[in-house]
């Protein structure tokens, strides 16, 4: 070969300015977990894919139960693609519109639905994340996951289901500030949530059962 | 139980783990395993009484046993292999180190073979240097678990072990988890290690913890 293969997938920008989620949310810690952690996920899923010309979305849904460097990494660069666009300065703390009514629907009121969210978070053992998302009947289900799996990976989730929402909670994502302090960056980060873009990922994608295209909506 | 001091001061490892990174592992996450290990057996009486090592030997398909008898007993181990890098001399001397050449060919080769296994752990775990019935052994673990609970004729004595988790390393290392890797090797305690493989491994029986 004369020329390189041009690599497939490649980090995005951030949906907002490094330090504008502080002080919930340093510079520091967005820099090295955009810049390093997130990297390093993307480089080392354009190692696994190779020559196979497959989406972002296909690995996730579908390659992800046959290889396991494209289930952590085609993971690690799709959730935290999610994460960012979750993230935000001028949080209003909870959303309004179609997807509160959901919410409240079914849990009765918000601070239901953020306490067992919450749970699902702090009590995710070891790396991973915890999620919300719209199941097959329509319903809102929180769930929570091991590494970077994502609930959209057939054959290793148990019930699919499209994620809207999710908060990473593996040690770098927080350490540099709270240490081991989870429940406190917990807490925190519901100051910090775009809830204008997950409202929108829900009602666009989520509700109509169609995977939220992370990498194509960050540009 | 109550959780045991550190066998140094907090900055005694400081060379590779800033006293902050030691305290914090130490007092919030390696006792966090304690409380919840006090709070499970509080639950489960039957395992009242039970030594730390056996608890560990038991564990396989009980989950609080894996993640909290593991994660204690696995810190412990931690804490005391290590020492600070003027008190150690590298390198086993005695039967441990013929025996790993015997094995790996040399001590770099065995080095080399540890690192490569740590670098490819994803998420949480820890790469050991254990013996079975065959002898010596380099395994990974995921979360909390321990070649001591495997079962049958798949025991593995662990007598050193490098904690992978992003908590061990992340104030001073941040997202270099293979400068970590490489940086253990200045701290690891031979003589301890050599100790634990003579008189407990090598008879295939596990480090009292």
């Amino acid at each position: 070969m004369l020329f390189r293969r041009f690599a497939k997938f490649t980090l995005p920008k951030l949906p907002f300015t490094d330090n504008s989620l502080e002080p919930i949310y340093d510079k520091k810690t967005i820099s090295f977990h955009w810049g390093k952690h997130h990297q390093t996920y993307v480089d080392k899923l354009n190692q696994a894919v190779g020559e196979n010309d497959y989406t972002l979305l296909d690995i996730i849904q579908n390659q992800s139960q046959n290889s396991l460097p494209l289930r952590n990494h085609g993971g690690g660069h799709y959730n935290h693609c999610l994460f960012w666009l979750c993230l935000g300065s001028n949080s209003s703390e909870q959303p309004s519109g179609k997807l509160l009514a959901h919410i409240q629907k079914q849990w009765g009121d918000f601070s239901k639905f953020k306490n067992e969210f919450n749970q699902a978070a702090i009590n995710t053992f070891g790396s991973g994340w915890a999620w919300l998302s719209v199941n097959p009947e329509g319903k809102l289900v929180i769930s929570s996951s091991q590494n970077q799996d994502n609930p959209l990976m057939k054959g290793i989730f148990k019930a699919n289901a499209v994620p809207f929402f999710t908060i990473d909670v593996w040690e770098h994502a927080y350490y540099l500030q709270y240490q081991n302090k989870r429940p406190e960056f917990v807490d925190k980060f519901w100051k910090v949530v775009n809830w204008k873009q997950v409202e929108d990922m829900y009602e666009k994608y989520a509700l109509q059962q169609r995977p939220v295209p992370v990498d194509k909506i960050l540009g | 139980m109550s959780l045991t001091d550190l066998p140094y001061p907090v900055d005694f490892l400081s060379e590779v783990l800033p006293e902050r990174i030691v305290q914090i592992h130490h007092d919030n996450h390696h006792k966090g395993y304690l409380t919840k290990l006090n709070e499970f057996i509080d639950k489960n009486m039957k395992y009242n009484a039970t030594y730390l090592k056996d608890l560990v030997k038991g564990a396989w398909g009980h989950v609080g046993l894996e993640r909290y008898a593991g994660g204690l007993y696995n810190h412990y181990l931690y804490w005391w292999t290590l020492t600070a890098s003027n008190c150690t001399n590298g390198a086993p001397i005695g039967k441990l180190l013929t025996d790993i050449i015997s094995k790996w060919g040399t001590f770099e080769v065995f080095q080399s073979r540890f690192d490569d296994l740590a670098k490819v752990t994803f998420g949480n775990g820890w790469t050991w240097l254990c013996v079975d019935k065959t002898g010596l052994q380099l395994l990974n673990s995921y979360y909390q678990l321990s070649p001591l609970m495997n079962t049958g004729d798949n025991i593995c004595y662990p007598v050193l072990g490098i904690d992978l988790w992003e908590h061990s390393y992340y104030l001073k290392y941040t997202s270099d988890r293979d400068a970590y890797i490489s940086d253990f090797w200045k701290i690891v305690d031979w003589d301890i290690v050599e100790y634990f493989y003579e008189k407990y491994a090598s008879e295939l029986t596990a480090v009292p913890f």
